[in-house]
């Protein structure tokens, strides 16, 4: 289909980059000629360089023709100008990247859909619901949710003594049979193994677990031992981390330190259960004050990423227990595998993620990368007639690199194993490894056909 | 500061006041008595009133431009000084009340909302002046300055500070974009208490004038009543309904319009009238218990708690209506009285007295200075309802209390050096400085501020307006910076 995006940041391009990999045909709109000019060096796609909201540069990028616009610009009003531009030119699905609270809130100034805006996108909201996500199941990182919130992907990394080290898989799932989880990815050396039975876990390993939401409790038993979040503190009295801050204070202790008098005053004045700290969390007094050098968590959420990235690092130096960093910076990003870093939130990747989930539309429900986007979990509807409806798991033919992991049937979650039936109407949540998505879709999605593997025939009528 | 548009605007409200001291000789015409002496008295009281407003006004300029914040406490300050005289003139011209302190004292009392009087017996003074002590009340509650700019938008801009120098409380919100059209739907709130009041008076027995008088006197917590027991002789009904009453009149006036508007939920949530509320019950079981140990209860229970409700509301609403004697109450609730009486009730009401939200602000301010010794990096801010209280405004509330404390210290000095009993001295400098009325001992409720000498009665008419326009507007003139030009 044809997409136009406005805005050519990260987002824009990030967007653009994986849009135009699954074939659609793409236009970017940006008033800065520089950042069209660095696009078009790298993507397959039409630029227009212009206000958004101007006749002209709409035209010019074929709006009028687009099913879907998406505007990702850092200004909310031109995002939303535009997208209600773009719905009066006929476009019927719009998105507009919004960030000021008064309309994002649970009871917005506008009403989106009056403004012929299908949806409001909120980096910050998405960003504080994955470092919030974190924070709940300590010892874990990187988070998706599935099937509104009823099959959870956790991931974590096996430390040396955990009592999972060591053991075949077909052995874990013995010893807690009767509780609804599964290693399905299992990230060794930078390289995604789909896992089998008789693979073994390894200190080091990052392991992905698919849960049901019932197997929680347990699972983080599990990995991080019996411990609870205490103390969370917070470097970045800004929207993101004050935000953080409003959604923990009722459960733990929470610190927000900023360097900035009339940030912190402001912090204050919204928080009521929260230290605010005025200084450096690098200044010895400030961590006595905020006792950091105990915290369970330190998440540094400042305006400036390379700060954030230090702080962390001293953080966690200092004696913090697990440190997050929120960055946007893709060389920082790229750095941070080799650093102490428990955790990285990139807002603008995750808000990737969620509007990628949004433009595939009904079809594929959510997709989550997994890590360096070398993996993806997949979230799927079984259509009537697809040629896995009544095909036990064993014998459904997926592509190697790929999985099955966990199904939603008749609002009830669970872990699927190899007798497992597939039923039309089923929510799969499928492990792939890059380029198979298009094969499992297939396999769900579309009704019987001979792409690839035995015809359906021939099983069936033998 | 320009002297010029001070007394010029001082005119203004004086021409004002002449025509309120019209209002009395509708009673007396009701009465058959506008030949009576109180009638000359008013007609030549209103004569003087408006002869010096005439003669401020027509000698004067008023600048705008020149209109600051040194000429708006002035008016304010003069203001109260020249009504508190001119509405003593009737007394005087009467012959109801011959000497001149005692007249000033009892016109600057109804003013200023105590209601202390210098009065053994109030109804013999006849139904006009009876009148007027409440009217004065009733003025005087919502503000003079206040009605003068819901009816004389002459003052432009300069109107909005002189309002809100006059009103009460730590914060103050213009709720709309006209001050005028503010002082209009605060008077408005105020005039329907007024008439719900009277109503609801007239409805449980009470005489048509009496109630209108209760009911001037309530709506401003005054305390000015027409007989010269207080409210002891009405029956337990209209007390009940007084006590009701006088807690309505202590509540936010703007959150009061809301709640009438719908949003109950608004009113409740107001953390200033929850600690009101808690206050008033705590120190209600507590005078219960306390009196019943001492003296049992010989009229049966209902009376007992139906004295100690109406006490209890009347001073910390700093009425000042009394239907029993506390001033023969145990010294313990003596203390609790007081307390009350320092307490207040609610801002934005026409009580006077500290109040609560500024009780809840230095308290915080207070508790927040504590944190810090432990925590010097970290930012704390005094919230009121979830709102950020501004640093400037917890200061102005922890000097306001230290000028209350210095005032009372002050006064109480002065006055048992004047040769005044110390419980006297002290709870009258308290019940005068709260705008409550009664104190105890040789002015308690039964008593009366008669026998006080002149100097003394002047402590306690200072005391009165320092209290009223809560210290600031008064005591800023005393800053040599106010007077340069």
């Amino acid at each position: 289909m044809r997409i136009v995006i406005v805005g050519a940041g990260a987002v824009g391009f990030h967007l653009a980059r994986e849009l135009g990999v699954e074939g659609h045909r793409i236009a970017i709109i940006d008033i800065d000629p520089d950042k069209l000019d660095f696009l078009r060096d790298r993507l397959d796609v039409l630029t227009v360089q212009g206000a958004a909201t101007s006749r002209q540069v709409l035209e010019a990028a074929g709006t009028a023709d687009a099913e879907l616009f998406i505007a990702v610009s850092n200004q909310d009003e031109v995002n939303m100008l535009a997208c209600a531009s773009a719905h009066g030119m006929g476009v019927r699905r719009t998105l507009a990247r919004v960030r000021n609270p008064d309309f994002v809130s649970d009871t917005p100034l506008v009403d989106p859909v009056k403004l012929g805006i299908t949806r409001f996108i909120n980096p910050d909201e998405i960003a504080v619901d994955s470092i919030v996500a974190l924070v709940d199941a300590p010892g874990s990182i990187d988070v998706g949710d599935f099937a509104s919130g009823r099959i959870l992907l956790r991931s974590f990394d096996l430390e040396t003594g955990s009592v999972l080290a060591g053991r075949p898989l077909h052995r874990l799932k013995e010893d807690y049979a009767g509780q609804d989880f599964l290693v399905a990815s299992i990230q060794r050396g930078g390289q995604h193994i789909v896992p089998k039975g008789d693979d073994v876990l390894t200190p080091g390993d990052r392991v992905f677990m698919l849960m049901t939401g019932d197997s929680l409790p347990t699972f983080r038993k599990v990995v991080s031992g019996s411990d609870r979040v205490q103390r969370v503190a917070i470097y970045g009295a800004e929207r993101l981390g004050i935000e953080v801050a409003q959604r923990l204070q009722s459960r733990t202790s929470v610190v927000l330190i900023d360097e900035d008098f009339d940030r912190c005053q402001a912090a204050a004045s919204q928080l009521t259960h929260v230290l605010v700290l005025h200084g450096s969390p690098n200044d010895a007094d400030v961590q006595g004050q905020g006792r950091l050098t105990s915290a369970d968590f330190f998440i540094a959420a400042g305006s400036n990423e390379e700060h954030n990235l230090i702080l962390a690092l001293l953080a966690k130096k200092h004696g913090a227990r697990r440190n997050i960093v929120v960055t946007a910076d893709p060389d920082l990003v790229s750095l941070l595998d080799s650093l102490d870093i428990d955790a990285v939130i990139n807002p603008r990747l995750t808000m990737v993620g969620r509007l990628l989930r949004y433009a595939r539309g009904g079809r594929v429900q959510s997709v989550q990368k997994i890590g360096e986007s070398t993996a993806e979990v997949v979230e799927m509807v079984v259509r009537s007639g697809a040629r896995a409806v009544g095909v036990m798991l064993k014998d459904l033919k997926l592509p190697e690199g790929a999985l099955v992991g966990a199904v939603l049937r008749d609002d009830e979650a669970f872990i699927p194993h190899g007798r497992t039936e597939i039923k039309e109407g089923d929510v799969v949540v499928c492990f792939v490894l890059p380029g198979l998505r298009e094969r499992l879709e297939r396999l769900f999605e579309r009704r019987g056909g001979l792409q690839f593997g035995e015809a359906p025939s021939t099983g069936e009528a033998g | 500061m320009n002297l010029s548009s001070v007394l010029h605007a001082l005119g203004r409200l004086c021409l004002m006041f002449g025509g309120l001291l019209l209002l009395p000789l509708i009673v007396a015409g009701l009465d058959g008595e506008l030949g009576g002496k109180a009638a000359q008295a008013f007609i030549v009281s209103a004569g003087v009133s408006v002869t010096v407003g005439l003669g401020l006004v027509l000698a004067f300029e008023f600048s705008r431009e020149s209109f600051d914040f040194e000429e708006g406490f002035a008016v304010v300050c003069f203001s109260w000084l020249a009504f508190s005289a001119l509405g003593g003139l009737p007394y005087v011209l009467s012959n109801a009340i011959p000497s001149v302190i005692d007249a000033i004292f009892e016109a600057s009392s109804g003013l200023t909302t105590t209601g202390a009087s210098i009065l053994p017996d109030p109804a013999a003074i006849g139904r006009p002046l009876l009148f007027w002590r409440a009217l004065t009340h009733w003025i005087g509650g919502m503000g003079i300055v206040a009605l003068s700019i819901a009816i004389l938008p002459a003052l432009g801009a300069g109107g909005n500070f002189l309002f809100s120098a006059e009103s009460s409380g730590p914060t103050k919100e213009k709720l709309l974009p006209r001050i005028s059209d503010v002082a209009k739907l605060l008077w408005g709130v105020y005039v329907g208490l007024t008439v719900a009041g009277i109503v609801a008076l007239v409805a449980a027995g009470m005489g048509s004038f009496d109630a209108i008088c209760h009911s001037f006197a309530t709506v401003a917590t005054g305390g000015f009543g027409t007989r010269s027991d207080s409210m002891n002789s009405y029956s337990p009904a209209i007390q009940w309904i007084m006590s009701g009453y006088m807690l309505l009149a202590g509540m936010n006036f703007v959150l009061l319009l809301g709640a009438l508007r719908g949003d109950v939920a608004g009113l409740l949530r107001s953390a200033e009238l929850r600690l009101w509320l808690a206050v008033l019950s705590i120190a209600v079981v507590l005078c219960t218990i306390v009196l019943y140990a001492d003296r049992g209860a010989p009229d049966g229970f209902e009376s007992l708690l139906r004295g100690v409700v109406f006490s209890v509301v009347s001073t910390s609403s700093t009425t000042g209506f009394a239907t029993v004697d506390f001033a023969t109450w145990p010294a313990a609730l003596h203390v609790v009285l007081l307390l009350l009486m320092v307490g207040g009730a609610c801002s934005g009401s026409t009580s006077g007295s500290a109040k609560m939200a500024r009780h809840i602000i230095w308290s915080k301010g207070a508790w927040r200075e504590l944190r810090r010794l432990l925590r010097p990096s970290a930012v704390f801010v005094v919230k009121l309802d979830g709102r950020a209280v501004p640093d400037a405004i917890v200061a102005r509330s922890v000097s306001f209390l230290l000028f209350y404390i210095g005032t009372t210290c002050l006064g109480t000095l002065l006055l048992t050096l004047l040769g005044v009993g110390g419980l006297e001295s002290l709870s009258g400098m308290i019940t005068c400085l709260s705008g409550v009325g009664p104190g105890l001992g040789q002015v308690g409720p039964t008593c009366n501020f008669s026998q006080l000498p002149d100097a003394g009665k002047c402590i306690l008419i200072g005391a009165m307006l320092l209290g009223r326009l809560e210290f600031y507007a008064i005591l800023v003139l005393f800053l040599p910076m106010a007077w340069r030009r």
